[in-house]
């Protein structure tokens, strides 16, 4: 009982982590979702393997890009993607740790918070919507061009943003 | 930061097309091209996407979260989650309005009947819920979802929402009615008081629903409203399925009428009937059910391809990176091939019985010599594997797409049992997807990324003709086995025929409202299979002149039909497997003998 707990504790400490590393590799939202739930799946299923103490992170990352790797070649048949080349050199870029990952987690937090009302309202329909972008379009009267473009402005804001606080903390 | 705003947003707007799965072919390759050995860009695309997930994990709160915490084998399909993303944001935007849209809703769909008085006004609970299975969740408009478990109480109004995979919940009222709401399934439930002439109404969203009403209220009516159409049963036993595009109907027992929302074409549904309505305003018509079959056997693997030997002895399925070879009948595996290190995707098997020939995720293939059982050869295919793989008729070709390393075509062609290459094929304007032999071994036809069905001459290596499927993309390819047509199943879910002869197309059929994707074809040449989308695979006989008659729908998959499809060289058998999903052998009817 100890160790399953244990192992839960550790896979919810992991989800998001493994969701940037995963949604690098597979840019749809949604399927980044279903490729993390199979990891899930996988690293439950052969949790015997995982040896108490040993670095857990190596491993489920391990996992995923096995997952990933399956996910690609599942959907070769089916929709044209990144090539193999392009993720390749996306893989060479440094992957933040954890702890990097929860800094700017809070520098967005707080460059959410400086956002205005509008913006903020878009984000929030936006990813509450999930990928139904036109749906979101109809419900705010605007053409789905236009609320790619807003979101696209207000991503570069968040972006420029969190530079800057993690710069000015950085320099603090 | 040199490079000038406007240049990132428009990589910023590529990038969230992408997420969404709106983005269109020329735009991800102009995405692509940005990417592509440009570091500035890709460091930009990688913070774009990291701010993307934790904007996502803010908002969408991914479900995946609780999955992983609460059970593990609880997973969601994506239409579930898009369509709880679209309740939670309508919710959100239209607390205030739901309950008169709802209201509007109610009456709009009973215009022609004597107007039925609404519930009390205090909710009461008129159904129960039992046997809860999975993830099950019921709410209210404005509130927040709860999970229900067995014994849950309905309210009137509420909607039921079950999770993804094997999630699923009976709802039974107090008349002995009942709805069984499969999977991913949303549906909002009313009753009004009994002495309306329709009491029971359901708004079934999206998802699968069966419901079954007690011979004693044949009298009464339940009115099923979808996004598409109004259904009324009248003691009926009914199923029905409903995604974006569609609402399918099939009715056991009793009877039913169908108006469509579009243009109010009515249909009247017989026992044993089917019919499927959209948004468009074609003439519906109803056509009849073939009797759902049980499997004969359920194995104890699962794979990602199988191939039944030509004499019917064996049946070989690729298991993670062993090669096992079963029991036709019982799907017991009784030996095992070792020698890959990777997993194996892809399997052919010569006609002749003497070869089989493997390959996946390895950087070769491995032709096996199946008297000895033991690795014949190696064939190299590229460093990261094989993408498709094909055998002519006759044993002596095989053809073999290696996974792509960008957007261009490839292909090379080996004489199977010398084991040397005859052609290597280059196909510069896009990726090769799917292959197939004609029976002779005279043609090689394959899918292309760039919307066409391309032929090659395998002797010569050379291009004979190209179909173009416009804004169509075929998925899986096959010949019938006299030859004179070419099948493939396409993304607008409907399969089409092509008359060999001259090159025309000589049939299109439908292929269910989610889709059809793997396909087979028997040996005996009088059988044709699918699998649909939907957890669903369809037998249809067929002859000469492409007449074809339904002749078995086979269910119980967990989620999506199989991937890989093998009819038992008499027909008498079909087998079926994917990732995840056991070996299930399926006795199929004397006709197809």
């Amino acid at each position: 009982m100890q160790r399953t707990e244990e192992l839960l504790q550790l896979i919810t400490r992991y989800q998001r982590p493994l969701l940037h590393y995963i949604g690098r590799q597979v840019p749809r939202d949604s399927d980044a979702e279903d490729v993390l739930q199979e990891v899930n799946l996988v690293i439950w299923r052969r949790a015997g393997e995982y040896e108490h103490g040993t670095d857990f992170g190596s491993w489920v990352f391990k996992i995923a890009s096995f997952q990933i790797m399956a996910y690609r070649q599942k959907l070769v048949r089916n929709r044209l993607q990144f090539s193999d080349e392009l993720l390749a050199q996306l893989a060479q870029h440094d992957f933040p740790g954890v702890q990097a990952i929860d800094r700017r987690r809070e520098a967005l937090q707080h460059c959410l918070e400086k956002l205005e009302q509008g913006d903020l309202e878009l984000v929030r329909l936006r990813y509450e919507a999930g990928d139904d972008v036109a749906s979101l379009a109809g419900t705010l009267g605007r053409s789905t061009k236009a609320i790619y473009r807003s979101l696209a402005k207000i991503h570069e804001s968040l972006m420029n943003c969190i530079r800057h606080r993690l710069a000015a903390e950085d320099m603090a | 930061m040199s490079k000038p705003a406007e240049d990132w947003t428009e990589l910023s707007t590529l990038v969230t097309q992408l997420a969404v799965g709106q983005i269109s072919d020329p735009d991800l390759v102009r995405l692509e091209a940005m990417l592509l050995d440009n570091p500035r860009a890709q460091r930009h695309y990688c913070e774009l996407r990291a701010l993307n997930v934790e904007l996502f994990w803010k908002f969408g709160k991914p479900l995946a979260t609780k999955a992983a915490v609460s059970s593990n084998e609880s997973t969601r399909s994506p239409s579930r989650r898009r369509t709880r993303a679209i309740v939670r944001g309508a919710t959100a935007l239209a607390v205030g309005l739901a309950a008169v849209v709802l209201v509007a809703l109610f009456w709009s769909g009973n215009n022609n009947q004597p107007m039925a008085p609404m519930a009390p006004a205090e909710p009461a609970a008129f159904a129960d819920m039992s046997e809860v299975v999975g993830n099950v969740e019921i709410f209210a408009e404005g509130k927040d979802a709860k999970s229900a478990g067995t014994g849950t109480k309905l309210l009137n109004g509420q909607t039921v929402r079950t999770g993804g995979d094997e999630s699923s919940t009976p709802v039974v009222y107090a008349d002995g009615t009942r709805l069984d709401l499969a999977s991913a399934t949303i549906a909002r439930l009313w009753q009004t008081l009994p002495t309306a002439t329709a009491s029971k109404r359901v708004f079934l969203t999206t998802g699968l629903m069966r419901a079954e009403m007690p011979e004693s209220t044949d009298s009464e009516t339940m009115i099923i409203s979808t996004p598409h159409a109004e259904v009324r049963l009248h003691g009926a036993k009914l199923a029905s399925s409903v995604d974006r595009t569609s609402t399918y109907v099939e009715l056991e027992e009793g009877k039913a009428e169908l108006i469509r929302h579009v243009d109010g074409q009515s249909i009247c549904l017989t026992q044993g009937s089917f019919v499927v309505c959209t948004d468009g305003i074609e003439p519906m018509t109803a056509e009849p059910l073939a009797a759902p079959a049980e499997p004969r056997s359920i194995g104890k693997i699962h794979g990602a391809a199988l191939r039944y030997f030509p004499d019917g002895a064996f049946l070989a399925v690729a298991r993670g990176e062993r090669l096992e070879i079963c029991h036709p009948e019982t799907g017991a595996s009784l030996s095992t091939l070792t020698g890959h290190e990777k997993s194996v995707r892809h399997l052919v098997i010569a006609n002749s019985a003497e070869w089989l020939v493997s390959g996946g995720f390895d950087p070769y293939l491995i032709v096996w010599n199946l008297t000895s059982r033991l690795e014949e050869r190696r064939l190299p295919v590229g460093p990261l594997g094989t993408r498709c793989l094909a055998l002519s008729g006759d044993g002596r070709i095989l053809a073999c797409v290696p996974s792509h390393v960008r957007q261009r075509g490839a292909m090379t062609l080996w004489d199977l049992k010398s084991g040397k290459e005859i052609h290597r094929i280059e196909y510069p304007k896009a990726e090769i997807e799917s292959l197939a032999f004609s029976p002779d071994g005279r043609m090689l036809a394959a899918v292309t990324g760039d919307y066409r069905i391309v032929l090659w001459d395998p002797f010569t290596g050379q291009i004979e003709r190209t179909l173009d499927m416009g804004k169509l993309r075929a998925q899986s390819l096959a010949f019938t086995r006299d030859g004179r047509y070419l099948i493939g199943t396409c993304d607008d879910h409907q399969i089409r025929f092509w008359d060999t002869s001259r090159w025309e197309l000589a049939k299109i059929h439908p292929c269910g409202v989610s889709g059809c994707g793997s396909l087979a074809v028997a040996a005996s040449g009088n059988a044709i299979a699918w699998g649909l989308h939907d957890s669903t695979v369809e037998v249809w006989t067929i002859d000469a002149d492409l007449q074809m008659n339904q002749v078995a729908v086979l269910r119980k998959f967990r989620k999506r039909g199989p991937e890989a499809l093998a009819f038992s060289p008499d027909a008498t058998r079909l087998a079926t497997t994917r990732d995840w999903e056991l070996l299930k052998i399926w006795d199929l009817p004397k006709e197809l003998k």
